[in-house]
């Protein structure tokens, strides 16, 4: 009997969303938790992506922001060269050059700020009033006539708010060796922008040349020019200024910067690209537990006659639900991540860059997050069953040939060993070319763990064969690890753990290189004296606020002090960084730190640094000015100054690069009397704790002077150095943590798939302490044997990555292999992973016996 | 050479011509079905009798489209259904063909009415119109009472009743059933046989049956017998294959 009165099936066969939708929520009912697995799975690589991304922006956004806030439409600025800066009536003559709309000077110090509360380093910008009409937000809020008003110091609310300061109120303002009772002001959004985030303030600039003890210079001029008429401007400029002026484009600090930060930017990326992809192999092992139902759907929907695009639609559906719900939730656990972590810390960067704090999020790094989440979903989705969807004839026992199987088998192992051969040769060869031995390592270790995962499989089963004492749990878990139908979820699970514990290993372990290395240059530097009297604030961390001194015999003076030297250092721009020039006192045996000369002798060149006329140079900085030792160079201080290099060294932990001189050079390019520190030894018998605590009390409560020991001094930069290094080490453990997680639940998945065998084990006499144990060792061999080639591979990683750190960026990287960073992430990762994973192994274990394994 | 296929006149709506599927076994060429030639008529239930091996699923799989033979060819309803493209054999599938699968595979989180409307889903039917449209197959099939159960409250036999009902949702003109009592008790192998028996002659549907339970060819109105891929006289004597019931 057929249904009567029905209308003729439609001609146009297209799937219904509602249709769709009913579909999917009915397939949900019955495997909601695999789903949310893989959903988790794929939420956490978008977290992780997302995270990455936004703390990349976020280095150089803050800086790139205040930079565009202060510039504003000006094109061009007038930039001296040392921190005497340039006479601020400059501006009234490049006013009249041809072409120049604007011309606006501005003053830009360090300084420290102290409030009831605590105090904050700040970057003063002591504004003209002509820069009302450059439009920047530094004065969006203001009029020229405010602006020329203002006798106070604005400071912005997240300033005032860490120091306790409120509009009104006195603050003490430490600049350079001198303290400022002044008044006050506290601006908002409202009145500066997005700058209210930076650790900035804002003064007229004659009441900060008086502050500042600068008066009538500025730091810079900025100058708009006429749209059609820039590079006229520019050359007119060149051409008229004097020697120890440049001219810049207005964005030099910004490029600066990003320079500066490259290294880190650089490293936050790899580990990024680590993170990201366990964060993918976490959604792939979840998602194959549903492989199977979605095979079967597949096949049955084709068996019952939906076209192959059909079929498609219905997956890519799937794909579609879970991409967005995952990506949405990966997106708030991303913002969750990247609001409460350290963030990769650049406030080393302070002393030469008005580095902020704050986290710039863009569509860029959403796009990123989103676009990899339905990345994961679609390929988790559609990948595993490709064959069902594009094969012709579903069924045909001539197809598929198994002899392509047994190729690819063996050609897997061959393409890993020669990927691994690649790595080992550039890391040899061309160590700059780190990243590229990096992906080669990673390509070896995917490709080399299924046949490592065979051996481990094949060697226990050869001596479970041969072992006099029976081990029942083993004979009966390798067969199961040898099932070709769970082949790929076993591969994907030892694969994870082998990937994550790669870059955990590799991460940390290069990250304390660089420590080591960071921590033995700080300390060679430090060591020239017993105790450092230098200004607070930003930058002091490398003494480069200069003051003028006029403190040396109140420090000799004080009982237990032999002698009171002069450091003198600054940041000076050469070739595309800021560079950190170093002069340490005549007196000092051996100027350059130990262990740093990389080309030359060592101590032919500290004598001649101390001789004078000759200076040491990073590596980046000799290449940007084509010179090698002994060749001569002009270094372009203020006063731009003749040298000729006396070795080559490491950058001394300062992107920019660094530059050795002596103190007399330093002060003849400079010009300048001004010093960075006071540097004090303690006669033979007093304790520099003690000689500390005098001077200290000699100078007073409230000097603007910090005096500390080296040991003191040391744990300062050590902080600023590991705060530097801080989100390696949280992106390398967050890697791990990923890894358990996604181990533990594609095995758990793996297991609970068993409970038809465990059942009629059980209904063949098999108890549940024998069938448990054969479900841990399981799954102890596929963690562990993943996490074993992670390690291995992370070693190697490790070497790869200080090698490559060491060539590329400079940096002074002590290059060796932490052992026990591999050990202990192999045993931790594998651990837990066992423990999380015993849990649902012994519901599976615990299944009722069944004589054909059903409920 | 098989035996020829005998049937009624009216002109057949499936036809197997000569058909041959071998491949390949390490050095030799094995033939999975061997020359086959056999007919089935609208409101005819034929049975294809033989044990594990023999051919028959193969067979099943050429005379579905999900599988081509290496020579002969399958006409269903006068159109050769060999070397369709694999969207026209999706849409012969779909509306000429009623496929009833060895194993029982409903979707866990539907109910019987949407799981047998579930092969309309994929004639851009909305699952209102879906089920209106075997709400009364399925009452046909005695389930009219079970429409909003999910399958993990069905017997196995309702559970294959519904299979049976969303393999002729599309009103095929030809049903394939391989083994599909293999999973039930003896009551219900019988009632799912006499269902496809009555069912077949009502609609005028040209049934074939494949199985290895000789009890089940009673319920056919011929059996062929398949041996190595090759139809073999039922009547032969055969120490493998048990006397007529």
């Amino acid at each position: 009997m057929r249904a009567p009165d029905l209308d003729p099936l439609p001609a146009r066969r297209r799937l219904r969303f509602t249709a769709l939708l009913a579909d999917y929520r009915d397939r949900l009912r019955v495997r909601w938790l695999q789903e949310l697995l893989a959903i988790a799975g794929i939420a956490v690589g978008v977290a992780l992506l997302y995270s990455s991304s936004v703390a990349n922006t976020s280095l150089s956004g803050p800086v790139r922001q205040l930079s565009n806030g202060i510039v504003g439409n000006s094109q061009l600025q007038v930039v001296a060269r040392g921190p005497g800066g340039l006479p601020a009536t400059l501006a009234d003559e490049l006013r009249t050059v041809p072409g120049v709309r604007i011309a606006a000077p501005i003053l830009q110090v360090q300084a420290n700020v102290v409030g009831p509360r605590g105090e904050a380093p700040v970057t003063i910008f002591g504004a003209d009033p002509r820069m009302v009409e450059l439009k920047g937000s530094l004065l969006d809020g203001f009029t020229r006539g405010e602006a020329a008003q203002q006798r106070t110091v604005a400071l912005p609310e997240p300033v005032a708010d860490a120091t306790g300061l409120r509009f009104g109120d006195d603050a003490r303002l430490q600049i350079g060796g001198r303290a400022h009772t002044v008044m006050t002001a506290v601006v908002g959004r409202s009145q500066i922008g997005a700058l209210n985030d930076n650790a900035i303030a804002l003064a007229p600039i004659a009441y900060l040349q008086r502050l500042s003890d600068m008066r009538g210079r500025a730091t810079r001029i900025l100058i708009q020019a006429e749209p059609d008429a820039l590079g006229e401007v520019r050359d007119a400029l060149r051409a008229t200024l004097p020697t120890g002026l440049d001219v810049r484009n207005t964005d030099h600090d910004a490029q600066l910067f990003a320079v500066a930060a490259k290294p880190t930017g650089q490293a936050t990326s790899i580990a990024s690209v680590v993170s990201a992809l366990v964060g993918w192999l976490f959604a792939i092992c979840a998602m194959l537990v549903t492989v199977e139902s979605r095979a079967r759907l597949a096949r049955d929907r084709r068996v019952a006659g939906f076209r192959p695009g059909q079929v498609l639609v219905l997956l890519a559906f799937d794909a579609f639900v879970m991409g967005t719900v995952a990506a949405a939730a990966g997106l708030g656990l991303g913002e969750l991540m990247s609001r409460s972590s350290e963030g990769a810390d650049v406030s080393f960067l302070g002393g030469a860059f008005p580095v902020g704090d704050t986290r710039v999020v863009t569509w860029t790094s959403v796009a990123i997050g989103v676009v990899g989440g339905y990345l994961a979903a679609f390929v988790g989705v559609l990948a595993p069953v490709w064959r069902v969807l594009l094969a012709h004839r579903l069924h045909d026992p001539t197809a598929p040939p198994q002899g392509w199987r047994r190729s690819i088998g063996r050609l897997l192992p061959t393409a890993g060993i020669a990927f691994l051969l690649t790595s080992i040769a550039i890391t040899i060869a061309a160590p700059g070319a780190a990243v590229v031995a990096l992906v080669a390592l990673l390509a070896a270790l995917l490709l080399l763990t299924p046949g490592l995962l065979w051996l481990v499989t094949s060697a226990l089963d050869h001596l479970s064969a041969r072992s006099r004492i029976p081990l029942r749990a083993l004979e009966m878990a390798i067969p199961q690890l040898q099932e070709p139908a769970l082949r790929a979820r076993s591969l994907a699970i030892a694969v994870t753990g082998a990937v994550a514990v790669f870059g955990g290993v590799a991460l940390q372990g290069s990250r304390g290189n660089l420590q080591a290395g960071l921590d033995g240059v700080s300390q060679q530097l430090d060591l020239i004296a017993d105790v450092w009297v230098a200004p607070k604030g930003a930058g002091d961390l490398f003494a480069t606020i200069p003051f003028e001194p006029g403190l040396d015999r109140t420090i000799a003076a004080v009982p237990g002090v032999e002698a009171v030297n002069r450091h003198r250092s600054g940041l000076l721009d050469v070739g595309a960084g800021r560079a950190w020039v170093i002069a340490p006192p005549a007196t000092t045996a051996t100027p350059i730190p130990g262990g740093q000369v990389r080309e030359g002798d060592v101590r032919r060149a500290n004598a001649l640094v101390r001789q004078g006329g000759w200076a040491t140079l990073s590596r980046a900085l000799a290449d940007d000015l084509g010179v090698g030792v002994g060749d001569s160079f002009v270094l372009p201080a203020p006063r731009p100054t003749s040298l000729r290099v006396a070795a080559i060294t490491t950058n001394f932990g300062w992107t920019g690069g660094a530059i050795v001189v002596g103190g007399e050079d330093y002060a003849r390019a400079w010009d300048s009397s001004a010093i960075g520190a006071y540097l004090v030894r303690v006669a033979p018998g007093s304790s520099p704790a003690a000689v500390r605590d005098r001077i200290r009390q000699r100078l007073g409560r409230r000097s603007v002077m910090r005096v500390e020991t080296v040991p003191q001094r040391w744990d300062r930069q050590k902080a600023a150095s590991r705060g530097g290094l801080a989100q390696l080490s949280q992106i390398a453990t967050l890697v791990l943590v990923a890894a358990v997680l996604a181990m533990a639940a594609a095995m758990a998945g793996l297991l609970w798939q068993r409970r038809r065998l465990v059942a009629r084990a059980k209904f063949h006499g098999h108890r549940t302490g024998t069938l448990w144990r054969v479900l841990a060792v399981e799954s102890g061999i596929l963690f562990g044997t993943g996490c074993l080639a992670g390690a291995a591979a992370g070693l190697f990683g490790q070497v790869l990555l200080s090698r490559g750190l060491e060539v590329i960026s400079g940096f002074p990287v002590v290059v060796s292999v932490r052992v026990g960073v591999a050990v202990l992430s192999f045993v931790a990762v594998t651990f837990v992973a066992m423990l999380v994973v015993a849990i649902p192994g012994l519901f599976v274990a615990r299944s009722r016996p069944s004589a054909n394994g059903d409920d | 050479m098989s035996p020829p296929s005998s049937g009624p006149t009216t002109p057949p709506l499936l036809r197997f011509d000569r058909l041959v599927k071998q491949y390949r076994a390490g050095d030799s060429i094995v033939r999975a079905v061997d020359e086959v030639s056999l007919d089935v008529a609208g409101g005819e239930l034929v049975a294809l009798y033989g044990p594990s091996g023999s051919g028959k699923s193969t067979l099943l799989l050429i005379a579905a489209a999900l599988a081509s033979p290496d020579r002969g060819s399958v006409v269903v309803d006068g159109r050769e259904v060999t070397g369709l493209s694999a969207r026209d054999a999706a849409d012969y599938r779909m509306l000429q063909l009623g496929f009833v699968p060895q194993q029982i595979d409903l979707l866990g989180g539907a109910t019987a009415v949407d799981n047998a409307g579930s092969k309309l889903i994929g004639m851009g039917l909305g699952r209102r119109e879906a089920r209106r449209r075997v709400i009364p197959l399925l009452d046909e099939l005695g389930l009219s009472h079970r429409l909003q159960h999910r399958p993990d409250q069905l017997s196995m036999g309702e559970r294959q009743r519904v299979m049976i009902a969303r393999a002729l949702s599309t009103d095929p003109r030809v049903v394939l059933a391989d083994e599909p009592t293999g999973a039930l008790d003896s009551e219900r192998k019988r009632e799912t046989l006499a269902l496809l028996q009555r069912l077949t002659k009502t609609r005028g549907m040209a049934t074939l049956l494949v199985t290895h339970d000789w009890h089940a060819v009673a319920y056919a109105d011929r059996t062929h017998v398949l041996r190595d891929g090759r139809l073999v006289d039922p009547d032969d004597r055969d120490p493998v294959l048990p006397l007529r019931p």
